[in-house]
């Protein structure tokens, strides 16, 4: 401790001595590779603490003493590079080159970050920039095509909906498969936190533009010190933090148009057009010899209008709007060497593309870093916002827009002729029921209201004490706490609402979260000369989540439209509470051994307890071990000019997960709310496992690094094998037991794949820069075992070894017979041999996968002078989609009075010979032929342009006249063109990581345009 | 200075560090707020009764008494049709071209069994003092067997060795059960309702079960089985001892348009309670009628048989369907849309009259017949003078009379297969075309229902046991 102690005199003094020099201005300008400013990058005396960050013309000036001789000089996705400043005042121009070249760049990874040359797990970074160029309302929809193996798609297109993200394929079905979101240190919540309004995303309370960094932590080596939780892969936030240097103000404002994204070709059937279906399945039904017999039956039975055809209503653009949104962040960053500053604060605004939905967002943060002394720091962050949306019910409510959008008959109309809203009295035709039934969904979204508000704040305060060097420790506590208010209005006057008087429900959800680490981290030198070392971490940790809900529900309103919270309702009829909570204690250890930079060992060791086990199985050990070799340090490499990087890594290590079990599993139980004669009621509702514990992932990772001629071109190449075993897997149960089935630790699934990402610049000239990348993953599920290894059904799916987890199993359908027009099907669906037209003799067979075989993106930059275009395509290959509502809108006549009907059924047989897919349509069919089979499939492959941005910085000379640092403008364009769809696929493409069209919310291209500006 | 420092920040590391760690047991130690473990609920007779509540809330269910078992009893047969307008319900069972994907077949096997699960518990408690409660148990998975023998089985008296369903009477969730036969249900059904009378409650509303609504079931199982002595002995002991009367003409309509619960024994004596709070909402009953869906109407074969003066007709609504045809709408669950709501009935007293008349019929004693029936049919139609046909058409008769009563309750589809009666359906104006005018033979396959494929999935032991047909 004395020697210590002299050391830190030794240290005060010649800071006093620094401070006692005399000083000088040093000022210069930082460009990237191709010519352009980089704004931010870090500016600092090497040795000293003197900084300050470029502005967004990449120029500086700092002050330093005159005896300061080097400049280092940082900035994210670039190369650190130190320049010589003996004795100058101005250095001019300097070049920053692009980062991969120089290992000594630093990445995010699990509590911390580390030198590039160390990493020995699969880690992708995503700059903030990337996410917040996308106009969308949750970070998670805006890492899409970003980075290989990273399967990102939303089922809907609402503004604040959730969405799906899976890393490296579909390791569990019954807990979550989903990766975990680490934000700043907090474990934070990302599924939908909605309760009885559609959706609610935990995620779109973060400002994307708020967001420095995005970590994407792929395999065993990079995830293990997350055990228990990180199974599934890991997607670390880091937010912007303060720099070193004068002020720094930003200010973007962006305004942009939403419509539709894809606009199917096989859409709902116009008057015309559904009176052709109509008469026609009632002719081949016998009910009429002609079209005139066909009419009676159409006036009289039906009792349509005689003049029905003569109305035509394109109900997708009724239940459509173009929505606007807008978009506005400011900020500021700065300090001293003492102290630096990030804060913000932004306005979002998206109005959703359907009818009733739209989306509200206030943001700020505030992010401080201060050093006090020479050994410890405080660094606090907080984020906070406040959102609100609408959205319209989903799936096959009633309500929903998106259903009424295909099930209307095109003969209805939602105006009467003097322009009134078409509803209870006023319709005379009995358009739409009062009671149950599709409602006029303009009416819905006049009268109703679905509305959801979340307050989040994520936040977290580290204090770091370096005791010596080399030894460090941290303590860390990171909360989270989002509560979410959920308000439904029904009206008294139309609608769900009409039969009791109009009803409202009110819920409170609160979500607390924290996260307790303590830990150090020492450096240990093996060598004198410094050159071999192992860094070790070791700590524990504490993991707290408190669930909270109340919920309350009531009927019958004044009748005004004016009222509409629960306040004003006379009969309470739901009223309850429920807390729950999850708690996991965890001890950790990390370590890395790095010998002269070519060869890195990593490993890792964490033990959870987690509480949502049984009494004997909480405890789980997790662990990794990972090595890299990177070859381009090796001498034999020095003398070739091809490989500027060239870096071998492998790894294994066992995962686990317990993400999304849902908490006390364990335990047989009776649940609550069987409720009779209002009295308490108590049923069996859990077959209970008292042997329950985590799934465990085994999970391997080969990957290449490589840069090659000095860097114009660069890769990654991965291979990986993550074995989910004792995966909670359903074991079904006769229903005659009274229970479907139970999740027990039986099953193992296998995702096999590869990834490559390559970026380029193809051409770099003064002027002109072309850049590349490129990614693109392939995955491969199977199934290894199972409860007896015999095959599990899932709703359309069916668990079987050696298939994929979600391949369809349907009745296979055979087509229609082109002498009689009758729906066929094969007896076995697997020889596919025999054909029958009874659907009940239909064999069943396993095929078709849900999941894409291939996905990802490719973007091009292209520079010239100011101007900078970049075009993003995803792309999607593989997958099969899986039409719910087939049976209704391709019924084949049976549901031709009651439904619209899609125009693919236009094309129904007619005659002997005639070769189509669509059966004569008759109505009432007998034949099943809409029933379930595989003609519910559609193909999924698709690619879209995701992002298409034009930008343009006005010149420096320009912006110096105005004082400012910068002002760029742009244009975008998101999900603008979308090719290669299935052309009978009514609904968008992306359905979701289960590939289902559940009539959500459609998804929508933006057209907006921006303008940037730094002072 | 700079030391002192140091070691404070070393102590609060290290305190933390071992405050956390001393904590982890109970801080990893949680336990479930709104659930019971098995044991706890199902070790007092008061913890019982809740679990008694959950099997009546389960026969209240959409797929049970709630909506599915009265409708598909009356649309399967002859009493309503389904207007060509429609909300895309009941489509194949009217059509009788019922898939064996089927959603309301298969939601009525599961959820029937997760009904016979829930009282299976109760009745294999062991606890004391709770004889009434599993009384209760007992008489309800009679029920349930009862009403799921008949949708999947063939008649008692047509083939008692034929397949029924499974007899589940233990809960044990990796049984695969085979169907047991006709008669092996239907044995269980006897002997579960013959111990629930051992320590049947006394009424104390019509809700609940109590001594003679379950004597009134047996009497009914009794006469499905072709025992009609043993089913007179029981519906007489009901007529005469249990104190139920028939509602009267005059308070016949405000009976029906009643949503409330019974005190009173008059006329119901079992009826599934739907309140404010716990009802099926748009599922109701009463929605797929009258207010809601209005997807069904009565037939016009059935509402030509209610004479002018017979009341049960003014529970019909002389309208049109949505389509604008003429029709007559069911009006005798009018709540749907009103705060409490209407109560499926299960067991009235006029049923029980007309088992006795059926019965004694059967036995031979069609005076005895004739005044049961008359008891029912002159309650409804005071100027009705009276049954004075005999044997077979007196039994038809009574089969009239049945249909006229009990219309929209669900039994007409059953009779007609215990009475081995064709279907024939007139035309109605406004039909959905594919059930219009259709003809059923007796017997057919189709009017059995398929075994559900999920369960033929789930439980290979069904696999060669599906109904012929399918």
């Amino acid at each position: 401790m004395r020697k210590l102690l002299s050391f830190l005199c030794l240290i005060l003094v010649f800071t006093l001595g620094v401070t006692a020099q005399e000083m000088r201005t040093v000022s210069g300008t930082v460009l990237d590779a191709t010519g352009a400013p980089v704004a931010g990058a870090s500016v600092t005396v090497k040795g000293g603490t003197a900084g300050t960050s470029t502005g967004i013309d990449g120029t500086f000036s700092l002050r330093v003493s005159s005896d300061a001789k080097v400049l280092e000089i940082t900035a994210v996705t670039f190369a650190a590079l130190e320049v010589n400043i003996s004795g100058k005042t101005k250095i001019g121009v300097v070049n920053l080159q692009p980062a991969n070249k120089d290992l000594s760049e630093v990445v995010v990874v699990a509590y911390g970050t580390q030198r590039k040359t160390n990493v020995t797990g699969s880690v992708a970074t995503v700059t903030g920039a990337a996410v917040a160029d996308k106009p969308f309302t949750s970070v998670d929809k805006a890492l899409q095509g970003d980075v290989a193996g990273v399967q990102v798609s939303s089922t809907s297109g609402a503004p604040g909906s959730a969405t799906d993200i899976r890393i490296r394929g579909i390791g569990s079905i019954n807990a979550s498969a989903a990766p975990l979101w680490v934000i700043d240190g907090v474990i934070s919540t990302s599924s939908d936190l909605s309760v009885n309004t559609t959706t609610a995303n935990p995620l779109s309370t973060l400002n994307p533009d708020d967001i420095e960094s995005i970590t994407v932590l792929k395999d065993a080596a990079a995830v293990a010190p997350y055990g228990s939780r990180g199974a599934n892969g890991v997607i670390l936030v880091t937010t912007k933090k303060g720099r070193i240097g004068a002020t720094r103000f930003n200010i973007v404002g962006e305004f942009g148009q939403n419509s539709r994204a894809f606009n199917p070709s096989n859409k709902p059937q116009n008057s015309t057009q559904l009176q052709t279906t109509l008469r026609e399945s009632l002719i081949n039904a016998g009910y009429a010899a002609d079209n005139a017999g066909a009419d009676n039956l159409i006036f009289n039975a039906f009792g349509y209008p005689k003049n029905y055809t003569s109305t035509n209503t394109n109900w997708f653009d009724v239940v459509s709007q173009n929505g606007a949104q807008t978009d506005v962040n400011m900020s500021l960053s700065g300090g001293t060497d003492k102290t630096q500053v990030y804060a913000s604060g932004g306005y979002f605004n998206q109005e959703g593309i359907s009818i009733a939905s739209n989306f509200h967002r206030f943001s700020g943060a505030l992010a401080i870093t201060h050093h006090a002394g020479d050994r410890f720091t405080l660094s606090a962050s907080l984020n906070g916002s406040n959102t609100a949306q609408h959205t319209p019910s989903n799936g096959g409510t009633f309500a929903n827009p998106v259903l009424a959008s295909y099930f209307l008959l095109p003969w209805n109309t939602p105006y009467l002729p003097n322009g009134q809203l078409r509803f209870g009295d006023a319709d005379t035709l009995f358009e739409f029921p009062t009671n149950g039934g599709i409602f006029n969904p303009v009416v819905q979204a006049k009268l109703n209201s679905n509305l959801a508000q979340q307050t989040a704040f994520r936040g977290n305060a580290t204090g770091e004490l370096k005791i010596v060097n080399g030894l460090k420790l941290t303590s860390r506590f990171a909360g989270e706490y989002i509560n979410v208010q959920e308000d439904q209005y029904r009206s008294p006057f139309y609608g769900d609402g009409f039969a009791d008087g109009g009803d409202a429900y009110s819920t409170y959800t609160r979500v607390f979260n924290y996260t307790w680490s303590n830990f150090a981290d020492w450096r240990q030198k093996v060598n004198t000369d410094g050159d071999m070392y192992l860094d070790l971490k070791a700590g524990i940790e504490a993991y707290d989540s408190r669930y909270y809900t109340l919920q309350a529900g009531g009927h019958s309103f004044p009748l005004t439209p004016n009222l509409r919270f629960l306040a004003s309702t006379s009969t309470p009829t739901t009223a309850t509470a429920l807390p729950s909570e999850q708690t996991t204690f965890s001890e950790f250890g990390i370590a890395d051994f790095n010998i002269k930079d070519r060869y890195v060992l990593s490993g890792s060791l964490r033990r959870d307890e987690s509480s949502v086990f049984g009494s004997e199985h909480r405890w789980g050990t997790f662990w990794s071990l990972g090595g890299t070799w990177n070859l381009n340090e090796e001498a034999f490499m020095k003398s070739q000019n091809l490989f500027t990087l060239l870096k071998l890594r492998a790894s294994y290590g066992q995962l686990g997960n317990t993400n999304g079990f849902p908490g006390y599993t364990a335990l047989a139980t009776y649940g609550s709310g069987f409720n009779y004669q209002g009295q308490p009621g108590l049923a069996p509702n859990n077959v209970g496992d008292p042997a329950l514990t985590w799934e465990k992932d085994n999970s391997l990772n080969i990957g290449l690094d490589f840069g090659m001629l000095k860097d114009r071109f660069n890769g990654t190449i991965e291979w990986y094998d993550r074995q989910t075993v004792g995966l909670l897997s359903p074991i079904p149960f006769s229903y005659t037991s009274g229970f479907s089935s139970q999740n027990e630790n039986i099953g193992t699934v296998d995702n096999k794949g590869i990834e490559i990402t390559l970026s380029g610049r193809p051409v770099v000239t003064h002027d002109f820069s072309w850049l590349i990348s490129f990614n693109i993953a392939h995955n491969v599920n199977r199934v290894k075992s199972l409860f007896q290894n015999k095959p599990i059904p899932n709703g359309v799916f069916e668990y079987t070894i050696g298939h994929d987890l979600q391949e369809y199993y349907l009745q296979q359908w055979a087509g229609v017979n082109t002498q009689t027009g009758q729906a066929q099907w094969y007896v076995d669906g697997n020889t596919k041999q025999q054909i029958t037209t009874n659907y009940d003799s239909a064999g069943l067979g396993l095929n078709r996968q849900a999941d894409p075989k291939w996905f990802g993106g490719l973007t091009n930059t292209f520079t010239y002078k100011g101007f900078t275009l970049d075009v993003q395509v995803t792309y999607n290959f593989g997958n099969w989609i899986f039409d719910n509502w087939y049976n209704y809108l391709n019924s084949d006549g049976g549901y031709v009075g009651s439904f619209n009907q899609f125009s693919s059924q236009l094309k129904s047989w007619q005659k002997p010979g005639d070769k189509t897919d669509v059966p004569q349509l008759i109505y009432g069919d007998p034949s099943n032929s809409n029933a379930p089979s595989t003609r519910w499939l559609y193909k999924g492959n698709y690619m879209r342009m995701r992002n298409i941005q034009l930008s343009y910085n006005l010149p420096s000379d320009v912006i110096k006249k105005l004082h400012l640092a910068n002002i760029s403008v742009y244009f975008r364009g998101t999900n603008l063109f979308t090719w290669g769809v299935d052309k009978n696929l009514p609904y968008d493409p992306e359905a979701g990581i289960n590939s289902t069209a559940n009539l959500e919310v459609v998804i929508p291209k933006t057209a907006a345009a921006g303008i940037r500006i730094g002072f | 200075m700079k030391k002192r420092i140091i070691n404070k920040y070393f102590l609060i590391a290290l305190s933390a560090g071992a405050l956390m760690a001393s904590c982890s047991k109970s801080f990893v130690t949680k336990n479930p707020n709104a659930s019971l473990p098995f044991n706890e609920a199902l070790d007092t007779s008061t913890v019982l009764g809740s679990d008694l509540n959950a099997v009546y809330a389960e026969l209240r269910g959409v797929d049970q008494y709630g909506r599915d078992w009265p409708v598909l009893g009356d649309l399967m047969a002859d009493n309503t049709f389904l207007e060509a307008r429609n909300s895309g319900r009941y489509l194949s069972q009217f059509g009788y071209t019922v898939p064996i994907t089927d959603g309301v077949t298969q939601s009525m096997w599961q959820n029937s069994y997760q009904g016979v699960l829930y009282a299976n518990q109760i009745i294999d408690a062991n606890v004391n003092g709770a004889d009434d409660i599993k009384a209760q148990a007992y008489a309800l998975r009679a029920l349930l067997y009862f009403k799921m023998v008949n949708i999947w089985g063939k008649q008692f008296t047509v083939d008692s060795s034929s397949p029924g369903v499974p007899l589940v009477l233990h809960y044990d969730v990796t049984l695969l059960p085979g169907r047991a036969s006709v008669g092996t249900v239907y044995n269980q059904i006897v002997s579960d309702l013959i111990t629930a009378l051992q320590h049947a409650p006394q009424y104390s509303s019509s809700v609940t079960l109590s001594y003679y609504a379950i004597e009134g079931l047996l009497a009914k199982v009794y006469m499905y089985m072709g025992r009609y002595q043993d089913a007179l002995t029981a519906a007489q002991d009901v007529i005469d001892n249990s104190g139920f009367t028939l509602v009267s003409a005059s308070n016949f309509l405000s009976f029906w348009a009643d949503p409330g619960i019974h005190t009173d024994q008059v006329e119901v004596m079992f009826e599934e309670d739907c309140d404010a709070i716990n009802n099926n909402g748009f599922d109701d009953l009463g929605g797929i009628y009258i207010n809601g869906y209005q997807d069904l109407y009565c037939s016009i074969q059935l509402a030509n048989l209610y004479s002018n003066t017979d009341v049960r007709g003014q529970l019909l609504l002389a309208g049109a369907t949505k389509g604008g045809a003429s029709a007559f709408l069911v009006n005798k669950y009018p709540n749907a849309q009103n705060s409490d709501r209407d109560n499926p009935k299960v067991l009235r007293i006029a049923e029980v009259y007309l088992i006795a008349a059926e019965c004694e019929n059967r036995l031979g004693d069609d005076p005895d017949a004739q005044t049961y029936a008359n008891d029912v049919a002159q309650a409804r139609d005071a100027a009705f003078t009276g049954y004075t046909s005999t044997g077979q058409t007196l039994l038809m008769d009574i089969a009239t009379e049945r249909r006229k009563e009990l219309a929209f309750e669900g039994d007409r589809l059953y009779d007609m297969n215990r009475l081995g009666l064709p279907i024939v359906r007139a035309s109605n104006p406004g039909s959905a075309p594919s059930g219009d005018g259709l003809t059923i033979p007796y017997p057919d396959d189709r009017r059995i229902a398929p075994i559900p494929q999920q369960e033929i999935l789930r439980n290979p032991t069904l696999a060669s046991q599906q109904n012929p047909g399918y």
